[in-house]
């Protein structure tokens, strides 16, 4: 009677590992084809894989983070087949590790300051160095972080040659990503934070969204490439961000296309 | 095969050595991994002696300090109430002060948002009477830690009190000692390798302390960014990339390490009793 | 002014504890089977158990009084209670322990402590760790860490139930020297009936959270009240009877068939009253001839049926050759041999009137001797 007991209890065992196993494990269509994708583009890359799988056999997996990050992951060996920066610097970093060549401009996008909805505090790009602001930008490394310095830098000059100094006095934290600083300031955390004008889209009415004047920061530009040893259905993914679908896709979330 | 046989003996030995080797085996790697890179990559050491880590290191030994102490000051009277008490919510009570230990960080962090960021239930009052704001300060390094850590130093507190006999309390009251004289003088020097041992982990917990910190306190050099954020940054910068953070995490480690053995030398007759 | 007042109630598990007494520069036993109520008394006695109802004071001071409101806390009460486990403090040395409750400055205290080991025979064992001593050290630590706040009232919870025999004897005789010489009241808990014969002046007899009799040691032991106190204080021979006669200070009653001449108890029965008899079996003594032949009252023929040999004496166990009950007879060896009981069976016990205690009945009570 024992025994029939624990042996019971043992195929019991055995088949819900094996149905755990089947989960993970998934459906089997074929190895997807991996993406590693800046943070801010989020959206509009999940709305990509879902049109690319729909005209296409292969499947698609993304993985977003800051391009910085995702740079680091790559040069030590990360597998993926895919690598959409949000600065050339980024990019430049995984094509002199020799995993990608020949990468592509294929959007655009603006910088802005965000703030929470009903703060008041900030009015506008200079508005950030004024006492008692915190803002909140993502690391120097981070796309987005080297794109807010190099605007507050260009804009010293104009704004009186202290504006840098206090701005960057104004950092209470740097984040990891774009959205991370988003979030901070959707949470009324932050006064403050400089993220692309598509994530302020995304935020919608719980933020306030002021351009930084284009003479300070000139537009963001989206680079994409296979990676080495990708397959082939990797090149027809950039391809097919490439594409005018693609680009209609990008514009729609509010990316300027790469033609400008 | 029968169980009850010698042989069975002889394969559960060996069963259980090889268990234990790989076991062992498997918390040595990453270390002689760590080890291995520093050996093999020069970086490793210029970073070791730059500002960044320096900053982050002498944050992260006062944050996690501080956070003990108040662990200590705080959590002591508690962790000896719930020892003795048979109130009828106990084992609620008890539960709670176990929670920080099984939540994960992240949702610790966001926890301490809701109640003491600025639009908080503790935060946002607080904001609009005094203008004081807790995120991103390194204040809030040490709320973030001391909410992840103290729980390790009250149950074990807890239970090094509650493995005191109350017969010696007793005694001790009718030799005319208070509550608190009896407390100082029997209960704790009697629970003390309990306590001690629940000190060295909440200091261990408080400097290893990750994800609350990062979304409550925000990462900053020289304010908040402790050492684990600092490696999590380094790690994610292209410009120090791996190398660096292996530079930190060595630091870390042998800087823990070090605490620890002069902690355990300078509080002697601390073997379990 | 050395004493105790004790007055309580409070529930004790199933049971209602209901107890009164008092002690004055004496030893007063508290005796009975475990879970009777006696550590709880000297739980209430320290102030570590508050009672539902009731009064006690030590040395002319209350310190616990329900009416009022008034209750002590222990460090207060000016007590020495030493536990069945003793509870040295583990972490200090024997001289820490002994001075831990006296008052003063470390000076202070050292003295003290020196001066009652000194008393208890323990001088150079000061450095020592409890745990490095034997059994007995470790009490007579105990006692001078109790006694080192020179208290009036010594509390005593079983503190030698854990020794070895010899050392009992050693360490019964320090404590009665100890009372002597420091004039204290001692209240002291034992289920061990030569203990508590040998230490009491005074002797409470616990049942289920009350307290049977209360009284001189002697006359606890030769005048139970009831059947129950006869039984836990050992006696062997509990005999249900009926008067039969009633005499010249005297009454005559019957057991099983037997006829016995005992002292008319203060309450006087009436002829047909039933009664109970209590006699030790230490009390019985062996007689060779026939009641008859003999002529004395009292007297009842019977034969061995059972024997436990102790040793220091024999437990034997007689069936009436006629009417009566069984009887129990406890004889020191010596006798045993001299009187041959080992071959003789067959005796003529006599049943000495004047140890025989007539009790009331108790509820319930079926004939005995078996």
């Amino acid at each position: 009677m024992r025994t029939t007991g624990r042996r019971g209890r043992g195929l019991l065992l055995v088949a819900l590992l094996g149905a755990l196993l089947g989960f993970a494990c998934g459906p089997d269509d074929g190895d997807p084809i991996v993406v590693s994708a800046a943070s801010s583009l989020t959206d509009v890359f999940t709305e990509l894989a879902e049109a690319f799988e729909a005209e296409h056999e292969s499947t698609v997996a993304l993985n977003f983070g800051a391009s910085s990050a995702l740079a680091v992951q790559l040069a030590e060996g990360a597998p993926a087949h895919v690598f959409a920066s949000a600065n050339v610097q980024q990019m430049a970093v995984v094509v002199g590790a020799d995993l990608a060549e020949d990468p592509a401009v294929f959007a655009q996008n603006e910088i802005v300051v965000v703030t929470p909805a009903d703060r008041g505090l900030i009015e506008g790009f200079e508005d950030l160095s004024s006492d008692g602001v915190r803002l909140v930008l993502a690391g120097p490394d981070v796309p987005i972080g080297a794109y807010a310095r190099e605007a507050i830098a260009a804009a010293n000059e104009a704004l009186g040659g202290e504006f840098e100094e206090r701005v960057l006095a104004n950092v209470v934290s740097e984040e990891a990503n774009v959205r991370a600083v988003l979030t901070k300031v959707e949470l009324g955390e932050a006064d403050a934070g400089i993220v692309y004008a598509t994530d302020a889209a995304v935020a919608g009415d719980a933020v306030e969204a002021y351009r930084v004047p284009s003479e300070f920061a000139p537009p963001a530009e989206y680079v994409i490439a296979p990676l080495a040893d990708a397959p082939d259905a990797a090149q027809a993914f950039v391809e097919f961000v490439l594409s005018e679908e693609g680009q209609a896709i990008l514009e729609r979330h509010g990316f300027t296309p790469a033609g400008g | 095969m029968e169980l009850r046989s010698a042989r069975a003996d002889v394969i559960a030995l060996s069963v259980v050595v090889v268990l234990g080797a790989l076991f062992a085996l498997y918390f040595v790697l990453p270390l002689a991994g760590l080890g291995a890179r520093a050996a093999s990559d020069g970086e490793v050491w210029e970073l070791a002696s730059s500002e960044a880590v320096r900053s982050a290191l002498v944050l992260s030994l006062w944050t996690s300090t501080l956070s003990t102490v108040l662990a200590i000051v705080l959590g002591t009277p508690v962790a000896y109430w719930l020892a003795r008490t048979n109130v009828r919510g106990r084992t609620a009570l008890d539960a709670l002060v176990d929670l920080p230990i099984v939540l994960p960080p992240t949702v610790a962090g966001v926890a301490l948002l809701t109640a003491f960021g600025g639009q908080g239930l503790i935060g946002g009052p607080l904001a609009e009477a005094t203008g004081i704001r807790l995120t991103f300060t390194a204040a809030a390094v040490v709320m973030a830690q001391f909410l992840v850590a103290a729980p390790f130093y009250v149950r074990a507190a807890r239970s090094g009190f509650a493995a005191v006999d109350q017969q010696f309390e007793r005694v001790a009251y009718t030799l005319g000692a208070s509550r608190v004289e009896t407390f100082l003088r029997i209960t704790v020097p009697q629970a003390r390798g309990a306590l001690l041992a629940g000190v060295v982990l909440c200091w261990a917990r408080a400097l290893g302390e990750l994800g609350a910190t990062l979304i409550f306190a925000g990462s900053l050099e020289g304010r908040t960014r402790t050492m684990p954020l600092a490696i999590i940054d380094a790690f994610e910068r292209t410009s120090l990339g791996l190398s660096g953070a292996v530079s930190m995490s060595l630091i870390l480690l042998v800087v823990a390490f070090v605490v620890l053995v002069v902690f355990r030398l300078a509080t002697p007759g601390t073997s379990s009793r | 002014m050395s004493s105790l007042r004790y007055d309580a109630r409070m529930r004790l598990g199933p049971f209602e504890y209901d107890a009164t007494f008092e002690a004055d520069g004496e030893v007063v036993v508290l005796f009975g089977h475990s879970g009777a109520g006696k550590s709880l008394t000297l739980q209430a006695t320290a102030g570590l158990l508050t009672p539902r109802e009731g009064h006690i004071e030590i040395a002319g001071r209350t310190v616990f009084d329900s009416a009022s409101g008034m209750n002590l806390p222990p460090q207060d009460r000016n007590t020495g209670y030493v536990v069945q486990e003793l509870a040295l403090f583990p972490h200090m040395t024997v001289l820490e322990n002994v001075g831990f409750g006296v008052r003063g400055t470390r000076a202070d205290r050292e003295r003290q402590a020196r001066l009652l080991l000194e008393r208890l025979g323990l001088e150079g064992y000061e450095d020592r760790a409890p745990g490095s001593l034997s059994g007995g050290q470790r009490q007579r630590v105990a006692l001078a860490r109790a006694l080192a706040r020179e208290v009036p009232l010594l509390l005593l919870d079983e503190p030698f139930s854990a020794l070895d025999e010899s050392l009992r004897r050693t360490l019964r005789a320090e404590l009665l020297r100890l009372r002597a010489d420091l004039g204290l009241t001692v209240v002291f808990v034992t289920h061990d009936l030569r203990e508590a014969h040998l230490l009491a002046d005074r002797l409470a007899v616990f049942d289920r959270g009350r307290i049977l009799q209360f009284d001189r040691r002697e006359e606890v032991f030769r005048h139970p009240v009831s059947r129950r106190v006869a039984e836990l204080t050992g006696v062997s021979n509990v005999m249900a009877a009926s008067v039969l006669a009633r005499l010249e200070g005297a009454i005559e009653v019957d057991v099983d068939g037997l006829v016995l001449r005992v002292a008319d108890p203060a309450w006087h029965p009436a002829v047909g009253e039933r009664v109970e008899l209590a006699l030790r079996a230490e009390r019985i003594n062996l007689r060779r001839g026939t009641p008859a032949g003999l002529g004395e009252p009292n007297l009842v023929e019977a034969e061995v049926v059972e024997e436990h040999a102790y040793g220091a004496g024999h437990t034997l166990r007689f069936r009436p050759l006629g009417a009566g009950p069984h009887l129990e007879v406890d004889l020191p060896s010596r006798p045993y041999e001299v009187l041959g009981v080992q071959e003789r069976r067959r005796w003529t016990l006599e049943l000495p009137s004047e140890d025989l205690h007539v009790m009331r009945p108790s509820e319930g009570s079926t004939s005995t001797g078996g």
